[in-house]
């Protein structure tokens, strides 16, 4: 798929009247104020960004713009008139879309009937479905946005994520234009969290190309994308908004990190005279294992202490070469998993548990916690799972364990019977990293660890990290987010497309740039 | 490792175990639903309030709860086992027809084994060669079915054996029917199996999230084969259990038990969608089932409207015990 290149359109207000406004919007849960007395406005032709730590309001506010949470006090104005919204669906006939981080849409239905989705009644006859109406309309819109190489009657499935992503935009312009509405407002909520750095290009290309059509807000947890997209940034901090910035320019990361956190960041947020070296002795190490269609001999190793980077594209096979390490090397070709000189035998996840390794998968969700048990179950799965011996589980031990982990990664819980799907992001990945450290794991291997965790979280993970390696703790950091990436790791290995093809040593003093390793990764 | 902070003191000063509001319903539910029941038929029926019935609702009770623990346990894997009714039968027919020729304790480690074995075949089909469990135990439900009738020739089993009758019918505590005794004795020991062990632990985590399970080491495919290998052998308690009380096994006298089990662990508050529940829950759901069938009997409600009500006492049941609001997907 490719985006026309258009004439750029400038980004300045072509309508003096907000396309939507919030004002004074008010709204508890129990005791807690989400949102207090909150207003924001957008306008046809700017983006807004809208920025927040987790629990800042971003969500609650995104959903009372998009009818799906109730205000307790304020108004809501579409295009000067007053606007009452129940649900996402009257939403939606007021010109508001909402784009979800985790996409809402059918990959086994048809890209037209993705465009179209809950609009049936206005294509069919007698309920009857005119699909051809549906997929002329919707090439018709592609065509308008100079979207190209995307087939209407062919299955949503067939297109990557970030191409779907352009999709759910195009929904909403064309649903927009069905209900003869002139510019809808789209509400891009974490859309890029799950994107590539080349995806991001792509995805933010095609925002600029519509910015005439319409008004949109855009929420993300990366600072630097929020600052590369937005004309006009709000910052929420615990229910209230904090500042406005309308000029962009001037901004940087580390002022609007400190907007958000409402203190001065420290200067070094990766604590880099902290690394430990790869001077240690070798702990975990892979030797030419190769899976086919993942990754292909691939050797390295990790030392005592270190942290090594593990960067490349998505696609790249590290998050894969990962996996095969913490399941012992089960389902690989050849090449062996060697740690401290023994070499695993495959026996998957319960090995490596038990011979100390841990694992932080990037699925927080699917893969990470369970949402129905409390976080004490949680934190003691690996105890309980594959290293007890005794047929009884103490709850007392149990709980005890559970609480000192709370208190030593500070994980904001009221109890440790706590629900988990109760905490923040941030506080559920601390966690997954309570699970090993309560069991003592002597190796981690974290694929992107502050995945979805806002900047205050993050820099406690940071810390966390380096608290470990000061521990003898050894660490493969398999991340998306280069700064990240480069200010922990001792040494960086760059896979492409399922090798390794350069490693590079990254000591405090001589950490290099991000675009140096962009070059080695594509 | 250590990372010293002071909020350490507060957090542990905070150790409140309150039971959060889905628990409460959960757990208030059936027992409300079982005093409203409880109430309705003491006002309707003259003879309900008494010791008699109380017997009969035990008795009724027993076989239903020695099904339904097993099942608790499947269901809290996220998984279901659709043939612990025919199995109930197959296991009361081996265990009768083996009275006739052996002494009773064999006929009773027959029963047993006749549903252990069934769990083994549901087991390996399910966790080893990955059929869902659904499509499992219905397939296998049928022919265990089938295989029943054609072993017994389609004829009920008559027990004679008074030590073999006597597990259920005799009283060894008072006036209580042994079969209750073994039925809540089973509970309270698998109640605390479930809350207590790893065994237990592993369902939770199982039925909550399968890969994080598998990720923290825990052998998923072990546990489930397990899960259901303890499910079948229950089932097989339960028929040998309902043989004694009756004195005959007969070809579909488990047929009912299938639904009624799975309504009772589902009334009872575990969720079908797993890692939620237990088997202790399981009880009141059981009890209210039971309640329901010996009341309307006392009523003598005829048995089409029996069916009918018992249907729509389930479903409503089940809509008011479920969280509905955190369901993400409804299949």
């Amino acid at each position: 798929m490719t985006v026309e290149p258009g004439q750029a359109v400038q980004p300045e207000r072509q309508y003096s009247e907000p396309l939507i406004e919030a004002r004074g919007i008010s709204k508890r849960y129990g005791v807690v104020k989400a949102l207090d007395d909150v207003s924001m406005e957008a306008h046809v032709g700017e983006v807004v960004g809208l920025i927040g730590e987790n629990g800042a309001g971003k969500s609650t506010l995104l959903g009372v713009l998009s009818g799906t949470v109730e205000a307790d006090q304020g108004d809501m104005l579409v295009s000067g008139q007053r606007a009452v919204m129940h649900g996402y669906s009257q939403a939606t006939h007021h010109g508001v879309f909402r784009i979800y981080q985790h996409q809402a849409l059918i990959p086994n239905m048809t890209v037209g009937e993705n465009v179209f989705l809950g609009q049936e009644n206005k294509f069919s006859k007698a309920g009857w479905l005119n699909r051809r109406g549906m997929t002329r309309r919707a090439a018709v819109t592609f065509d308008e946005l100079g979207v190209r190489g995307i087939d209407p009657a062919a299955s949503l499935g067939r297109y990557s994520f970030a191409e779907r992503q352009v999709i759910e935009i195009v929904r909403s312009i064309a649903q927009a234009d069905l209900l003869a509405i002139e510019h809808p407002v789209i509400l891009l909520d974490e859309p890029t969290s799950a994107l590539s750095r080349e995806q991001v290009d792509f995805f933010f290309d095609f925002v600029r190309r519509i910015r005439h059509r319409a008004a949109q807000v855009f929420v993300s947890h990366r600072l630097e994308e929020l600052l590369e997209l937005s004309d006009r940034v709000y910052v929420l901090k615990d229910g209230k908004s904090v500042a406005t910035v309308e000029d962009v320019s001037g901004l940087t990361e580390s002022k609007l990190h400190a907007l958000m956190v409402g203190r001065i960041p420290e200067d070094v947020l990766y604590d880099e005279h902290r690394q430990q070296g790869s001077s240690g002795e070798s702990v975990l190490e892979v030797k030419t294992l190769t899976a086919s269609g993942q990754f292909h001999d691939v050797s390295l190793a990790v030392h005592r202490g270190e942290i090594v980077g593990l960067a490349g594209v998505v696609g790249s096979g590290k998050s894969s070469l990962g996996r095969s390490m913490f399941e012992a090397g089960r389902g690989v070709e050849s090449g062996q998993v060697v740690l401290n000189g023994q070499v695993m035998s495959g026996g998957g996840p319960r090995e490596a548990v038990r011979l100390g390794v841990g694992y932080i998968p990037p699925e927080r969700h699917a893969e990470g916690i369970i949402e129905v048990l409390s976080v004490s179950h949680n934190m003691s799965l690996p105890r309980v799972g594959s290293l007890g011996r005794n047929p009884v589980v103490h709850p007392g031990k149990e709980r005890r364990s559970a609480d000192e982990q709370i208190a030593a990664l500070r994980i904001k819980t009221p109890t440790a019977a706590t629900l988990i799907s109760d905490l923040s992001g941030g506080n559920q990945q601390k966690v997954i990293f309570g699970r090993w450290t309560a069991v003592g794991s002597r190796v981690l291997i974290l694929d992107n660890p502050t995945n979805g965790v806002d900047v205050g979280a993050k820099a406690e993970i940071y810390k966390l990290i380096r608290q470990l390696t000061a521990d003898g703790v050894s660490i493969l950091l398999i991340s998306d987010d280069l700064p990240e990436l480069i200010g922990l790791s001792d040494r960086v290995c760059v896979m492409k497309d399922g090798r390794v093809t350069q490693e590079i040593d990254t000591p405090p003093t001589a950490k290099p740039s991000e675009a140096e390793l962009v070059a080695h990764m594509v | 490792m250590s990372v010293s902070t002071d909020t350490a003191k507060s957090s542990v000063d905070r150790r409140r175990y309150s039971m959060p509001g889905q628990a409460l319903r959960t757990t208030l539910l059936p027992i409300s639903g079982l005093i409203i029941l409880i109430t309705l038929f003491s006002i309707t029926a003259d003879n309900f309030l008494s010791t008699p019935t109380m017997y009969t609702v035990l008795r009724e009770a027993s076989v239903v709860l020695v099904v339904s623990i097993g099942l608790t346990f499947v269901v809290l894997m996220g998984s279901i086992d659709l043939s612990v009714g025919a199995t109930v039968t197959l296991a009361g027919l081996v265990s009768a027809r083996v009275a006739e020729g052996y002494t009773w304790p064999t006929a009773v480690a027959a029963g047993i084994l006749a549903g252990a074995g069934i769990g083994v075949i549901n087991g390996a089909i399910f966790a080893f060669a990955k059929v869902p469990s659904f499509l499992t135990t219905l397939g296998t439900s049928l022919a265990i079915s089938g295989l029943a009738l054609w072993y017994v020739g389609g004829r009920p089993v008559q027990v004679s054996d008074s030590s073999f009758l006597g597990i259920s019918q005799s009283t060894w505590i008072g006036t209580i029917p042994n079969i209750a005794l073994w039925a809540f004795l089973l509970w309270g020991v698998f109640s605390l199996i479930g809350l207590h062990t790893r065994f237990g632990r592993y369902m939770y985590a199982i039925g909550g999230g399968e890969v994080v399970s598998h990720l923290s080491g825990i052998p998923v495919r072990r546990y489930k084969f397990l899960a259901m290998v303890l499910c079948g052998t229950f089932a097989g308690v339960g028929g040998v259990l309902l043989t004694a009380r009756v004195g005959a096994a007969t070809p579909g006298m488990g047929d009912k038990l299938t639904l009624m089990a799975i309504a009772a662990v589902v009334m009872g508050g575990t969720a079908l969608t797993g890692g939620v529940g237990g088997v202790s829950k399981t009880v009141m759901g059981v009890l209210v089932i039971t309640v329901l069938s010996v009341g309307l009997n006392a009523l003598v409600v005829p048995p089409y409207m029996q069916q009918i009500i018992q249907g729509s006492v389930v479903v409503l049941a089940v809509a008011l015990t479920l969280d509905r609001a955190k369901l993400s997907v409804l299949k």
